[in-house]
């Protein structure tokens, strides 16, 4: 604003110095001149008028691989400035709000651009996420200023763009650890490396078609009938990964996503089938879906990015045993200390 | 604030936690050749349009000016190219400058020649609009004027382009731009020769574009970043944006734009009014021909014409005529009078006698065989009167020091006159004649007759000057009708004036006053009205010496201890009064013209106007102030002047000299008081707009900017720890009496309430949190303890 006013005071004292050199000289050059500096503004803010009028903004995302960004990585958001005027703009303040609305954080920048003729103006704005989450960038308003800059005209705009930013995967921390310490049980494990421990679910009479491995030979001859052991292997069982959406502090956060992350997609590399759980509070239940390749664990995420997160470090297990009593364990994902941890929680 | 070699360098931009803008931004480039190339058409519109605009108003000069354009455009791209990197800049400027030297040191008579063929063309046009015979004529060695003129615009188009480069190049700084190119543009303006449309269109053009550009704010990486091609760049110290450096499409979009408005307005407005018949029917500007004047003697005689004074004496020279452009005053004393004042009449005090008029010398002489020019006849002839108790007759003593020369000038009619020892005054035993006194002269006293011929003689060639201004005057009939017909005739149609400007060369004073100027000032009106009298058949004279006006007279300081009756005898109009001493100016230097009658022999007759042209015209402009601080008193003076003349106006410009120095003081007071006021509106427009951080930052920054006047150990402190710190040990070794601030010793509570005053600030500084209400009234009231 003050800027401008010392602009027009000095474009006024410009023209009264001009009319005293045409009130002295009488020249036609200075008249010429004097019709141009009154007119010349008018114009101006005529033009600025209807390019104001006829400006819109649209605002795309494109992330460097794929449908989903990734954490620490750079995403682009296209703002498109359309013009359909023949007018321009030297001077266009876009203020831009970009936020994490998984996170709640959010903040502003402010971009000075330019309006071509009957073209607009494509803006990319690369953006780094930190954090997981849904990253949007939008446009509340811009402000225009005319070809003489005299003045700054406002239009509000209704423009967002929006990418999901997944978690990244931490492998070497997967790796290296056993798959006890990834929370998986002692039999899960022998089953893992090759050992079936499997269960006895269950004995019963022979049915045509049984395995003649499954026959309970020993009762089998005490009873004179042949019974089978019907057994459950461990590897036919899914996994129930259960995260905590707290957001206490935003690094908990973090590494609870990382960590939940990354062990899913190993598991899910490794052809386990996983159950991803969470807490959703805005439907006041649990979220149950099922993560059989990565692709499956993106939109899981990204649905779950759409969550609010909560202030407790144990709501979504402390709930488990109400809502899903038959549920024997599952993997817990929670922080303590400033460090994410999975532990096999038993659900009573 | 990083130096050095990190200035530059581009850093990610935290937006807020967990999210950043990554400094990849910065690495999107942009076309910077391509907008260099566009300020280099900038600087060729101005420089080529400027060159092509003075040139086209002068018709007659004749160049190539398909080489020129092409030369200077070239010429513009290539200075503009220059700014592409600082290496090529300075390695760039030293070539041209060293090629440009040797251009011109091989073709400098060329451009020498071509230069004041430009420059007599200039003073030609000059010569015709004033109507005035110019001698200073530049020598061309070259005569072939075309090719002369070309390579003069070659090598003032390239001055041009450099120059104008480093202020559109770098700055855009069309403020410069426009009073660099219009000036020397004012003077074929000035004398009314209008340019080519094109090239007025090219000069706004090009002046359109660098406002637009300026406007934009985004056509150049100011100096102290780094010359490179990046687009975006973090700017504002405030309020931070991250804003495209330059653009060269956007440029192009705006630029064409701007240029179309200019290049559809020019021809469409000389359409509606045409420049060929623009000025039909303008009467002039007065104020400018108030100054044509003085340009006019710059043209005859350069800059030297200002400083002619002629001696000191108002523009007198012992007949010399013409030769003085504007009269200026050193208002240093030439003479010491003392005289008795005897009626309300101006007194003359003669001091040269002109008889013979030279027409075209412009020169009045004592011609042989003149007599009687100092009046002795006269003076003789009242004497007798006197001895003989004639009752409106008297005898005085006028004392006359002449402080300036030798020269003796006498009152009229001086008899004998002496010199006393220890004295320089000369006494001159005077006769006056009084408004009263009818007595005739006695002829005898001549010695011979009273005039001869040459006292009537016109010269033939201003008979035809003279005889127009008679067939102009009501058909006098007697002497005494003549004489004042001429003077009504002067006061309603040659209005006076001190600016004149000289008489052109070879022409004659008398002719040039009568038919061209027809205003001027005394010895204007003195001469020709001898020589009209005289026409008229009265015999006439031309006088010069001093006017002294009653005015003056009675603001003259008593002479003590000298009794009037010592100095004046006889009657006197205005009863006993006193030896009073005047002091006379240069500002006093008259004119007059001495005619003879039967009955009062040769006595002076006043033709000078009293009205003047700087009066009617400054009358507009400072009757406010006069009416303002004019007391009553002095405007009944006024009339007194009124009739005096000449005097008045000397007195109304030194008036208005004083005015003005005051107005000037009050507008120099006004523009501080702005300048002061406008820093605490900007002050106080941020402040109300901004955030209740900024707020307290830019109040405490306020106060911070006071101690830094008042202390000096204060403005070592560099951050808020510091300056807090500080601020508590001083205070704290006032209240303990302490002389070293660092002995002293804190409390508790203060210590806290230090820290808690840091940490707001801190917070308010550096901080994404917002200072609450409570903190922000704490750290006010804490503010206002130093205040």
């Amino acid at each position: 604003m003050v800027e401008n006013i010392f602009r027009i005071v000095g474009y006024l004292i410009l023209l009264a110095i001009n009319i005293i050199a045409y009130w002295f000289l009488h020249s036609h050059f200075h008249f010429i001149v004097l019709v141009i500096m009154i007119v010349a503004p008018v114009l101006s803010v005529l033009m600025a008028l209807h390019l104001r009028k006829n400006i819109s903004a649209e605002i795309s995302s494109d992330a460097l691989k794929g449908e989903y960004g990734t954490q620490n990585q750079e995403s682009f958001f296209t703002v498109k400035l359309i013009n359909k005027t023949p007018w321009v703009s030297l001077d266009i303040k876009l203020l831009l709000e970009i936020s994490n609305e998984f996170f709640g954080t959010k903040g502003e920048v402010l971009f000075s651009v330019p309006v071509y003729s009957r073209k607009g103006y494509e803006l990319k704005v690369p953006v780094s996420a930190m954090l997981p989450g849904r990253i949007s960038v939008s446009l509340k308003q811009l402000k225009l200023k005319d070809l003489m800059g005299f003045v700054f005209l406002k239009k509000d705009m209704d423009a967002k763009g929006e990418i999901v930013v997944m978690p990244e995967v931490i492998k070497q921390e997967i790796g290296d650890k056993t798959y006890f310490e990834t929370g998986m049980l002692e039999s899960e494990e022998s089953s893992k490396k090759g050992n079936d421990f499997s269960d006895v679910h269950e004995i019963r009479e022979y049915i045509p078609g049984d395995k003649l491995m499954s026959i309970h030979w020993k009762l089998s001859a005490k009873r004179d009938i042949l019974m089978v052991k019907d057994r459950v292997s461990m590897s036919d069982k899914q996994l129930v990964v259960l995260p905590e959406l707290c957001n206490v502090t935003s690094y908990d956060l973090n590494r609870i996503l990382i960590t939940t992350y990354s062990l899913i997609y190993s598991l899910v590399k490794d052809k386990f089938n996983v159950r991803l759980m969470y807490w959703s509070k805005n439907r006041y239940e649990y979220e149950d879906v099922r993560i059989d390749y990565v692709e499956a664990l993106d939109d899981a995420f990204s649905k779950m990015f759409y969550e609010e997160c909560y202030e407790s470090m144990d709501e979504a297990a402390s709930r488990m045993p109400l809502v899903h009593p038959e549920m024997k364990s599952y993997l817990h994902v929670t922080s303590q200390g400033g460090t994410a941890m999975v532990v096999v929680k038993e659900n009573c | 604030m990083t130096k050095g070699k990190d200035k530059d360098k581009a850093l990610d931009i935290v937006v807020c936690e967990g999210i950043k803008l990554s400094k990849s931004i910065y690495e999107t480039k942009e076309n910077r050749l391509f907008t260099l190339l566009i300020k280099g058409f900038v600087v060729y519109l101005l420089s080529m349009g400027s060159i092509g605009f003075y040139l086209s108003a002068f018709s007659t000069i004749e160049y190539n000016v398909v080489l020129c354009h092409v030369v200077i455009f070239i010429m513009a791209m290539f200075s503009a190219l220059l700014y592409y990197r600082l290496l090529t800049e300075n390695v760039g400027y030293l070539i041209v400058l060293i090629l440009f030297c040797i251009l011109v040191y091989k073709f400098r008579t060329y451009i020498n020649s071509g230069f004041y063929a430009i420059v007599n063309t200039t003073v030609d046009g000059a010569a015709q609009y004033f109507n005035i015979d110019i001698q200073r004529v530049y020598n061309e060695q070259i005569e072939d004027r075309y090719v002369t003129v070309t390579f003069a615009v070659l090598f003032i188009g390239i001055v041009l382009d450099i120059f104008l480069n480093v202020y559109i190049s770098r700055r855009m700084q069309y403020v410069t731009a426009i009073f660099a190119i219009m000036g020397l543009n004012m003077i074929p303006l000035y004398l009314i020769n209008e340019p080519s449309g094109g090239y007025v269109a090219m000069v706004l053009g090009g002046m359109a574009l660098a406002y637009v550009y300026r406007s934009g704010k985004h056509y150049s990486p100011q100096v102290s970043i780094k010359r490179d091609d990046i687009k975006f760049k973090e700017k504002g110290k405030k309020h931070k944006e991250i804003a495209y450096v330059y653009d060269a499409k956007a440029m192009v979009n705006a630029g064409v734009i701007a240029l179309a408005i200019v290049v559809v307005m020019v021809p469409v407005i000389s359409a509606f009014k045409p420049k060929e018949n623009f000025n039909v029917g303008y009467q002039g500007n007065k104020y400018k021909e108030l100054t044509m004047a003085a340009v006019s003697t710059v043209l005859m005689d350069g800059l030297s014409g200002f400083f002619k004074m002629s001696e000191d004496v108002g523009g007198l020279e012992n007949g010399k005529l013409g030769e003085v452009s504007t009269i200026r005053l050193d208002h240093k004393t030439d003479l010491v009078v003392q005289l008795v004042p005897y009626e309300n009449k101006r007194i003359y005090l003669k001091g040269f006698t002109g008889v013979k008029y030279n027409p075209y010398a412009n020169t009045w002489t004592d011609a042989k065989g003149s007599g009687n020019l100092f009046n002795v006849a006269e003076a003789e002839s009242l004497r007798e009167y006197y001895l003989d108790g004639y009752e409106y007759s008297a005898e005085t003593i006028v004392r006359i020091n002449n402080v300036e020369n030798d020269k003796m000038y006498q009152p009229y009619y001086g008899y004998e006159y002496e010199y006393t020892e220890d004295s320089p005054f000369m006494e001159v035993l005077t006769y006056p004649r009084l408004e009263e006194n009818k007595s005739y002269v006695e002829g005898e006293y001549y010695g011979g007759p009273a005039f001869t011929d040459a006292d009537l003689y016109v010269p033939p060639e201003n008979v035809e000057a003279i005889e127009e201004i008679v067939g102009q005057l009501n058909y006098p009939i007697t002497q005494e009708q003549m004489i004042q017909s001429l003077i009504d005739f002067y006061q309603e149609n040659f209005p006076y004036t001190i600016q004149t400007g000289k008489t052109p060369y070879r022409k004659d004073f008398v002719n040039d006053f009568l038919t061209e100027k027809q205003k001027g000032y005394c010895t204007h009106y003195a001469s020709a009205a001898v020589l009209i009298y005289r026409y008229l058949g009265i015999p006439a004279r031309y006088v010069e010496g001093y006017a002294i006006d009653m005015d003056q007279v009675y603001n003259g300081e008593l002479v003590y201890g000298a009794y009037f009756s010592d100095y004046y005898k006889g009657y006197s109009a205005l009863g006993d009064t006193a030896l009073l001493e005047i002091e006379v100016t240069d500002a006093d230097a008259h004119a007059w013209v001495e005619v003879y009658d039967v009955q009062k022999g040769w006595h002076p007759v006043e033709v000078t106007p009293y009205a003047t042209i700087e009066e009617e015209e400054q009358e507009d402009f400072w009757t406010m102030f006069a009416d303002m601080y004019d007391d009553s008193e002095e405007r009944g003076d006024d009339a007194i002047s009124d009739v005096l003349g000449r005097n008045a106006a000397i007195n109304k410009a030194i008036r208005n000299v004083v005015y003005g120095l005051g107005i000037i003081l009050a507008l120099i007071i006004s523009v501080f008081l702005c300048i002061k006021l406008g820093s605490n509106i900007k002050y106080f427009i941020l402040f109300c707009r901004a955030g209740i951080n900024d707020k307290l930052i830019f109040k405490y920054q306020r106060i911070c900017r006071k101690l830094r006047k008042r202390d000096k150990e204060f403005r070592d402190m560099l951050n808020y720890r510091q300056q807090i710190e500080y601020l508590v040990d001083k205070k704290q070794s006032s209240k303990q009496g302490k002389a070293d601030i660092e002995s002293v010793e804190l409390d508790k509570e203060v210590i806290e309430a230090r820290e808690k005053m840091i940490s707001i600030l801190e917070k308010a500084g550096f901080s994404q949190e917002t200072i609450s209400k409570d903190e922000y009234a704490y750290a006010i009231e804490w503010c206002k303890k130093f205040k």
